[in-house]
Formats: structure tokens, sequence, C-alpha cells
């Protein structure tokens, strides 16, 4: 968002130029014991992995991990902990021993590794980090960087735990903009990175903070066939083993890898929140793309080609208000969404706007469509569009009628439906009066549209910018309009794959359910 | 013998050219940036063939490598003049179009709107009759040259004024070195169209402040603009590039981009646009971070499999970021 300039985009190749990655990795008994057996009973239930009943119960135990292992705070603190966790250690587990007798007891021996990884109070990657951040100092600009962040209250929470000043939490979204960095602590293998975050660094030294039982892919592939293997050597590389003293020594167990990625389930994040889903007024479905926002939320937006969303842009002037193709967002954009207000702002704008003759002037619009609307309760919607297309209305469809009839739309574009319309409500002799109001309604709409974007613009240049830059969200009210306001968020993912959802649910932000797969 | 074995990429000075940094003031180039305006200078000494050269190269943020790739071919396509070696043959070819053609007719500083009204015969010269605002001027062969063919848009009775010509001389010679051919600022020539983001584009090249430093000690400031002279950021001016938007190919269908380089800016532009400019020579600039990034390197890659030759030299270009890679074969244009 924040406008690049020549001396950004320098210091962006001065990260390449001279990059130095530093692994630390932590070791931790209680830990590597859970996923120990947490490994071996995945691998034993391979068979039967499809079950619903062991899915349920892997899940919450799935996302505990993946937290542990990318969240950088104590074991037993309650950002790591699923909130269905406990109810699944509880009473999900015992449930085993009739449904699959033969894994019960390991089963209840990993819920016992969980039920003591949750109630030990050490912090291994936290210990680390801080120990970097120390070595750092206070003047160095550093970022944490982690797969997810599950809410705004962590990045508080860690940064009065690690208690020094210039550190930011950031997801790889945030390092898609030109933004730089003295220090990059990446919490995780960076193969649950994108790959920008290594071969576009935005910072020439980075540290790596994961755990032994995690792999991490060392090497990378170049994009181009054609390109040398040799690309993304480094001019120096040191990789060092962080051993923590208050823990235990280790006995040599051998390496124990585990090797999966974190991704979203996208499928699974749309079924559940399709389930809430009830078209109304026969909104028709559209094809979507679920974007993952910053804050927990997540949104539906059109992915027809031409459709578009408003997004904050920085302007050599300050910050702006710019409309995108939403083929065209990306992670990092902060889109701007109507979160606040209810209905539409434009119409109070508007009738502020009308004064006096609002009133009068939505009786006269309402006129017609009470009218159309009583009269397809008569006759029936297929016998009124038959009686419309024999008065010469060629877009008299149930889609159209049903769209004429709803608040958003002012009137039918073309006199001639707009007329037919008019003849079967008995009011075509007032045809004039009726194009008059709408045309009156439809200029009034736009320079109402017009002042809520002044408004919002004035907002957001007064706003800290800097504090969207770091909380991936900010809300603007526009006090006067109905109490609407809008918030931006940062886009932090975009689903592959589109999907089916009435247009009533596009561009509403909802929370986002726990449906990582750790 | 391939293509730039005629051509090799040699490193050239740059190290009078500064960019403002805050707080800092002027600091030289950096490599890079070099080595962008290398790329640049190199694939525009590609001869055109039957077949199509295509250099692709990732980059870890999108900015400026579009405009400094651009100055680069404008710099090298501008030791070329824009007309006709032979002023004859320019003349002929004027008389020769249909009457109400519209064109630029230069006069001292400024240049005017005008249209063809046709051929006389003054005092026994075959002389061009153009029609400008409020006059009609005759022009003969020897200044053939001050005419322009382009279809300018609007009124010619709006055109009360002229364009000024605005040359930057200072500042081009000091960039070129002293070899700044005397048309440059004055003639059009589509050398090279950028593909991409418009806005953020034009940003770039006209709020990015630059200056070229002496060897006095003195130095002459300037912005990108002065190089790359681009049509839509200074319409009815003499252009040596253009911007096209990434989202609806919009530009002038009567522009000739036949021996233009093309660069696409982003995986977006690549994607949507690449089956525009068919027979140009094209540079891909893919920015690691954008989400379509890897769609775009699958069709480069799957391009490169079906070449009919490669250039493997470019690779060898100066002052190219760590983890730059950079691809460079010929193709055959379906």
């Amino acid at each position: 968002m924040k406008l690049t300039t020549f001396a950004d985009t320098n210091s962006v190749y001065s990260c390449s130029n001279e990059l130095e990655v530093t692994r630390h990795i932590a070791r931790h008994r209680i830990v590597r014991e859970f996923m120990i057996l947490f490994r071996n009973f995945e691998k034993m239930i391979e068979s039967d992995i499809e079950d619903s009943y062991l899915d349920s119960v892997l899940r919450p135990l799935r996302l505990y991990r993946f937290r542990l292992a990318s969240l950088p705070v104590h074991l037993s603190s309650s950002f790591l902990i699923p909130t269905e966790l406990s109810e699944t250690l509880k009473n999900y587990v015992p449930r085993c021993r009739n449904l699959f007798p033969h894994y019960f007891n390991e089963l209840e021996k990993l819920a016992e590794a969980a039920r003591l990884t949750i109630g030990c109070n050490d912090a291994p990657l936290l210990d680390i980090v801080k120990n970097i951040v120390t070595q750092d100092g206070p003047r160095v600009k550093k970022a944490i960087l982690v797969r997810r962040l599950p809410n705004l209250e962590l990045c508080g929470e860690l940064k009065r735990k690690i208690g020094a000043s210039r550190i930011e939490l950031v997801t790889p979204a945030t390092l898609r903009s030109a933004e730089t960095y003295g220090h990059i602590i990446a919490i995780g293998p960076l193969s649950w990175f994108p790959s920008h975050v290594r071969t576009a660094p935005r910072s020439s030294k980075m540290s790596i903070v994961h755990f032994d039982w995690l792999r991490d892919q060392n090497k990378l592939q170049p994009s181009f066939i054609s390109s040398s293997n040799k690309i993304f050597e480094f001019s120096s590389n040191s990789a060092y083993v962080a051993e923590l003293n208050s823990l235990e020594t280790l006995p040599d167990t051998g390496q124990v890898f585990d090797e999966s990625e974190p991704n979203l389930d996208w499928q699974s994040l749309h079924m559940s929140n399709v389930l809430e889903m009830s078209p109304e007024n026969g909104n028709e479905s559209l094809s979507s793309r679920l974007l993952l926002l910053s804050a927990n939320k997540a949104l539906y937006v059109d992915s027809s080609s031409g459709a578009k969303s408003y997004i904050i842009e920085q302007v050599k002037s300050g910050s702006t208000i710019g409309r995108v193709l939403n083929e065209a967002l990306e992670p990092g954009m902060f889109i701007l969404i109507r979160t606040g207000g209810g209905g539409s702002l434009i119409v109070p704008m508007a009738d502020k706007i009308l004064g006096s003759k609002a009133q009068d002037i939505r009786l006269k619009q309402k006129q017609w469509k009470k009218a159309l609307f009583s009269h397809i309760q008569q006759k029936g919607e297929q016998s009124v569009i038959r009686l419309l297309r024999e008065l010469g209305c060629k877009r008299a469809s149930l889609f159209n009628l049903k769209n004429w009839m709803g608040d958003k739309t002012i009137r039918p574009e073309f006199d001639e439906d707009f007329l037919a319309v008019l003849l079967i409500c008995g009011l075509d002799s007032e045809f004039n009066a009726f194009a008059d109001n709408a045309r009156l309604i439809d200029r009034v709409h736009r320079i109402a549209g017009f002042k809520i974007r002044r408004m919002l613009l004035d907002r957001i240049n007064k706003a800290d910018i800097g504090k969207l830059l770091e909380d991936g969200i900010m809300e603007f009210d526009l006090p006067g309009v109905g109490g609407g306001s809008f918030t931006a968020y940062r886009v932090e993912d975009i689903s592959p794959q589109v999907f089916l959802v009435p247009t009533n649910h596009l561009n509403h932000p909802f929370e986002v359910s726990e449906k990582w797969l750790g | 013998m391939n293509k730039l074995e005629k051509c090799p990429v040699e490193e050239i000075s740059y190290s009078t050219l500064c960019y403002h940094q805050e707080k800092k003031g002027y600091e030289p180039f950096p490599e890079w940036a070099k080595a962008f305006i290398n790329i640049g200078e190199a694939s525009a000494k590609l001869k055109v063939s039957e077949f199509r050269s295509v250099i692709a190269l990732t980059v870890p943020v999108r900015t400026y490598a579009a405009v400094l790739i651009a100055v680069g071919i404008v710099k090298h396509r501008s030791l070329q003049s824009t007309g006709s070696n032979d002023p004859n043959e320019y003349f002929a070819r004027l008389c020769g179009l249909p009457s109400l053609t519209k064109i630029w007719l230069s006069d001292g500083q400024k240049r005017y709107k005008g249209i063809i009204l046709g051929t006389e015969s003054v005092g026994g010269q075959h002389v061009l009759k153009i029609q400008r605002f409020d006059s009609i001027h005759y022009v003969g062969a020897q200044n053939a040259s001050n005419v322009e063919i382009e279809n300018w848009a609007g009124e010619l009775a709006m055109d009360t004024r002229g364009k000024r010509i605005v040359r930057r001389v200072d500042f081009l010679d000091a960039v070129y070195d002293g070899a700044i051919p005397k048309d440059f600022g004055t003639k059009s020539r589509l050398d090279a169209v950028i593909v991409g983001s418009v806005a953020r584009l034009q940003t770039e090249i006209v709020n990015t402040q630059i200056c070229v430093k002496l060897p006095t000690g003195h130095s002459i400031d300037g912005k990108f603009q002065d190089l790359l002279r681009t049509r839509r950021i200074a319409p009815d001016r003499p252009f040596r590039s253009e911007l096209v938007s990434d989202i609806s190919p919009d530009l002038d269908c009567k522009l000739r981009t036949e021996d233009s380089v093309v660069i696409f800016d982003g995986a977006r532009a690549f994607i949507n646009q690449r089956d525009e400019f068919k027979a140009c020579t094209r540079i891909v600039v893919l920015d690691r971070t954008t989400q379509s990034f890897q769609d775009a390197v699958d069709i480069l890659n799957q391009q490169y499999v079906n070449r009919v030759t490669e250039f493997p030299r470019f690779q060898n270009t100066p002052g190219i970021p760590w983890g730059m890679e950079l691809m460079a074969f010929e193709e055959r244009i379906s």
C-alpha cells in the first residue's frame, strides 16, 4: 500500500544481495514426545484416515500442533489451544474404545501427551526469539514472521513478552510490500512460507526458528528451467543449533521428522460457512473467490470478469481509494469493506441532500414498486412477465422483475421497459412524472456516493496509516450517515478455487473458524 | 552465429546517473538499476527476424524494473534517426498521403496540429499544402522532416498556440554522453511499450527525481519522462515510449509497434496481454511476490521448451542481483 520509491526499491535489492540466513533449532522433550506419539498414531490409522470420528478427534490436535510450532508463546498459552480441544480430549477420545478399540491405547497415550504439553509452562520458541532480539539491540527494526496470525491480541501479548521496541508481528502477505526490516525472525521452517519470503527477502538478515522435529527444505528450486541450480546459493550461510539450558538433555531417539505443511482448508472453510447461507429474495448464486483477511476474517468477492473492489492505495499526496478488478487483488493489499450501518449508506445520505422533499420522492418511487408487487401477487410472476413482453418490455424476466421491485434498483434502465411496467400498474399516464422522479433519485444517489467517498477519504487521510500497516485492520466510521462504517483489511491469502455463493453473501466479512490443516 | 554475438552485452557507463534519497540527497544509480538499463539496451540491439525474442526475468520487487529497461531500449534506439535517410523519399511519401491526413508541423520551438490539404506547385517547386489553425503552410522536400504523421486527438481549431518542444538538451546530452541525436525530443517513434499498471508506472516515470552529475561537479535534474518521452504522460508531444494498461489493451491502434520492444510489467500483464504485440521483441518482468507469478513462469517455461534458439549471454549482464533469474530465447510466432 505504501508508495514505493526508488530508495525503497534499492533497499529490497540490498536485502537480496546481502542475505544471510541462520537457523535456530528448538528442542523440548515434552513437545517431542507428543510429536512422536502423534506421528505414530497418524501412521497407524492411515487406512481409516477418512473416518469422520477420527478426523474430528485429530483436527483440534493438528491445529494445536501447528500452533505450538508456529507461534512463539508458552506451551500453555490460550493462544495455542483450540476451543474444542479440551472437549475432544475429555469426551471424544474415550469413545474410541468402542469405535476403534485397536487404536484406543495409542490415542489415550497421545491425549495424555497433549495434556502434558498443554500443562507445561515452557516457551521454547519464545526463549530463542528473545535471545535473538537481545543480541540485535533495540535500534534494529525487527519482524517476527508467522504463518498465520490468529488475532491481534497476540501481537500485544508477544511484544510485552519479548519486551523490545521496534518489533512487528507479520504474516507473509506483509512481506509482499517493499517494506524492509533489519532482521526477520521466521517461526517455523521456511518451507511453510510462500517461496517469495526467501527468494525476494525483505531483510538481509533472516533467522529461522523451529522445532527439531520439523524438517525444512534447504534448497530452493529456480523458477525458470534454464536457470542454474546454484541461483539461490548464499554468499554466506551459517546455521547453529540453539540448546536451551533450562531443559533436560534429550536422549538420541533418531530423527523424527514431520514434513506436513500447514494449509488452509478452503473447501472446509467454505462448507462451514455455506451451511449458514440462505439466499434472500431468490438472490442468484455467483462464482466467487474466498479471501482470507487479517483479524481472522474471510470474505467472498465476485470472481466474474469486470467485478471490482475498493482498496486503499498510497499516492504521492497520501492515501486514496482505488478500485481494482477482483482478479487483480493480491495478498498484501488493503481491501475496503462496508461493515457498519446496515442497509445502504447512499439512501440516508441522499435523503439528507433532498431535505424535506425526500419523503415525497421516496413515496412516489414506492408507488409503482408496490403496484407491481401486488400485481405479481395477484397474477403470478410468469403471467406478469408474459404481459410485460406483450406490452413491449424486451427485458422482462424473473431476475429483472425481482431487481425492479427491489430497493437497489431505481427503475428499469430502458424507457420501453419502464413504460410497460407502469402500463400494467395503471400508472402510465404519469410516465413523465415517474421518470423525472427516478432521474432525480439517480442524480442525488450519485452525489451521495461522491460525498460518502469524500468523507471516507478524509477519515483515511486523518487515520494513522502506520497502525493499519502494523495491525492489518482499521475501521473508518462515517458520523451522521446512519452509523455507517468501512473497514480496511489486509488480504492475507486468496483461494485458488472458486465457490458458488448467493449474491447477498458477497462482500460480508465473516469469522474464520479453525480450518487450518496442521 | 546467433544474433547476440553481433551485439554483445556490454557494460555502459551510467555512474553519473543518480536518484534522490531522502535525507541523503543524490546517490549514484546502484548496480541492479544499471543491470536493467543494460538488459534494455541489449534487447534493443536484437535484430528483428521471422522469430520473436523473449527475455524473461524474475525480480524481488516490481518497481522501476520496467522503467529502467525502457530507458535502455530508448537510449539504444535513439542513436538511430526516426526519419528516412533520404528526405526526398520521405517527402514523396507525405505527398502520397490522402487529403485530410492529420500531421504535426514543427515550427521553431513549437509544434502545431495540421492537416494535409494536398500538393501544389509554388514557384515551380512541388510543395505540400498544410492547414494549421489559422493559416496555410507550404512545405518543400528540404523541410519535410518538420512534418510528422500522427493521428492527433481533438480539434484543429483548438490548437491556437501549439505545443512547446521540450528537449531538455542539457540533461539528455549528459545522460547520452553527448550522443543525443538531433531528432530526439522533436520526432516520435515507438521504441518501447510498457504493459502494466498505468497509474503506478506513471508515478515512477513522473515523480522520481533523478539527476546527472557532471565531471565539473555540477548536476542537472531530470525525470525518467525526459528520457522516455511517454506518449500517455505528454500527449501531443513527440514520444518514444508508451504505457498500455494491463487490464485492457488501450494502445492507439494507429501506432506502429512492429519495431518496438514490449515490456510486460508483471505476471498479470503478461498473462492477460501476451496475445497482443505478437511480432515484437518482448521482455517479461515477473515479481516473485505476486499471486500469478507461478502461472506466468509455467507459460514461459513451456515457451522455452519450444524455443528456436537461446541467448545465454544475457545472463552475463553485469550487476544482476542475487536470486534474479534471466531467460532469453527466440521462439516461433504462433
